[in-house]
């Protein structure tokens, strides 16, 4: 079978494995520990003292702490990166044989987060390079050895670059004719305009 | 060079200079002329490499024509630092040339004022470390991917070629729409004041 939140894929089989051993859980339980997973999708870390305490209960080992969470994080950001709204998900989770006391508050969370994890995932899409900032200094030049009265602008511009998300910032300096400079301005306008018409359809 | 003397030097220089200008003098006006023009108009591109001897091997034998070309460089280096009158124009041109010659040299410089204080504006731009060279751009639409099936979001990348101590280096770098929007906002401010000084 097929299912949309697995981009209209077969389940894998660990996670079948693993829903199952999700039903092992109260409802309660269940809402308690997809909340945890979301929030660790969405950027903080995971209380795992609290799930240990949460699937005590269902005399859950360490190995099948781990592998409910990856399970749950994989349904949900699969989910979210194949655009899936919590009705369907739900369906299909009752179509793998999770119970719908469980699948209800999975997808109601879910639900109520889409936009947030969709905001994340967005986020964490491959990028070369961030841009951080820009720094600017117009200088006025008088004279130089080429040529005794230059009486002209000329600009100087830092960028400051990242390689990732979190990296130190690199600088990427350079100085410019007014002449230059106004071409590379003119032109930063033409991509902004081309990119608003995309920003807009 | 450093062993021999300074005005022993100079005295050399000068008799290479006015070996030079006999050449000059030896080829027809408008070979010279031409020999100017093309000169001109490849200062930019450093105008060694870019004219051919072919042109002018009736006139000049190769070592006369390094020799001419040094001499009408050098020329051009001293008259563009400062806004050149005619008188001296004559006075940087020495006693070798016939009159007729200054005159037409005089007027072939004096045409192309404005191509020789480009390029002294260019030579003074590049006086600093690191000069951009080029700049190119492009938007694309990112459509997909591993982490979402569906983005839909424009990336501007922008790429730099700036010279730096004559090594060339590229960087890249991808702006979304928001970073786009910061820089032309801080580059507009920039500009405000470049046009204010611009003459």
């Amino acid at each position: 079978m097929k299912f949309r939140f697995c981009g209209d894929l077969d389940c894998p089989d660990w996670v079948l494995a693993e829903i199952n051993v999700l039903s092992k859980l109260t409802s309660v339980k269940m809402r308690l520990l997809c909340s945890q997973v979301i929030q660790n999708i969405l950027g903080s870390k995971i209380d795992y003292e609290k799930v240990h305490k949460l699937t005590a209960d269902a005399k859950f080992d360490v190995g099948d702490i781990k592998a409910s969470i990856v399970a749950l994080t994989f349904i949900i950001t699969s989910a979210a990166k194949h655009d899936v709204d919590s009705d369907t998900l739900s369906n299909e989770m009752q179509q793998l044989g999770l119970p719908k006391e469980h699948s209800v508050p999975l997808c109601k969370l879910y639900g109520d987060n889409f936009i947030k994890c969709q905001d994340q995932l967005r986020k964490q899409t491959l990028r070369l390079s961030y841009f951080d900032s820009v720094k600017w200094r117009v200088d006025y030049v008088i004279s130089s050895s080429s040529l005794k009265n230059v009486t002209e602008p000329c600009v100087k511009i830092c960028f400051k670059v990242r390689e990732n998300d979190s990296g130190t910032p690199q600088s990427v300096a350079f100085t410019l004719s007014a002449e230059k400079f106004r071409v590379f301005l003119n032109e930063l306008k033409q991509a902004d305009s081309v990119m608003d018409t995309l920003n807009a359809m | 060079m450093a062993d021999i003397e300074q005005p022993q030097r100079d005295s050399t220089e000068k008799k290479n200079k006015i070996t030079a200008w006999k050449c000059v003098a030896k080829a027809k006006l408008p070979v010279v002329k031409s020999v100017l023009h093309d000169i001109i108009g490849h200062l930019n591109k450093n105008s060694r490499p870019c004219m051919r001897y072919e042109d002018y091997k009736e006139s000049w034998s190769l070592q006369s024509y390094w020799q001419v070309l040094d001499v009408f460089e050098n020329l051009l280096q001293e008259v563009c630092k400062d806004s050149f009158t005619k008188d001296q124009v004559f006075s940087c041109l020495g006693d070798v040339l016939p009159d007729t010659y200054k005159e037409e040299i005089y007027h072939v410089i004096d045409s192309r004022r404005e191509d020789i204080r480009k390029h002294a504006l260019a030579k003074t731009t590049a006086v600093s470390q690191r000069k951009l060279v080029n700049f190119d751009w492009k938007v694309n639409l990112v459509m997909s991917s591993d982490k979402l099936g569906l983005v839909q979001e424009p990336l501007c990348n922008l790429d730099f070629e700036i010279n730096n101590n004559d090594q060339k280096t590229k960087t890249s770098i991808e702006l979304t729409s928001e970073d786009l929007k910061t820089l032309i906002k801080s580059l507009e401010a920039a500009n405000k004041t470049v046009m204010q000084y611009t003459s």
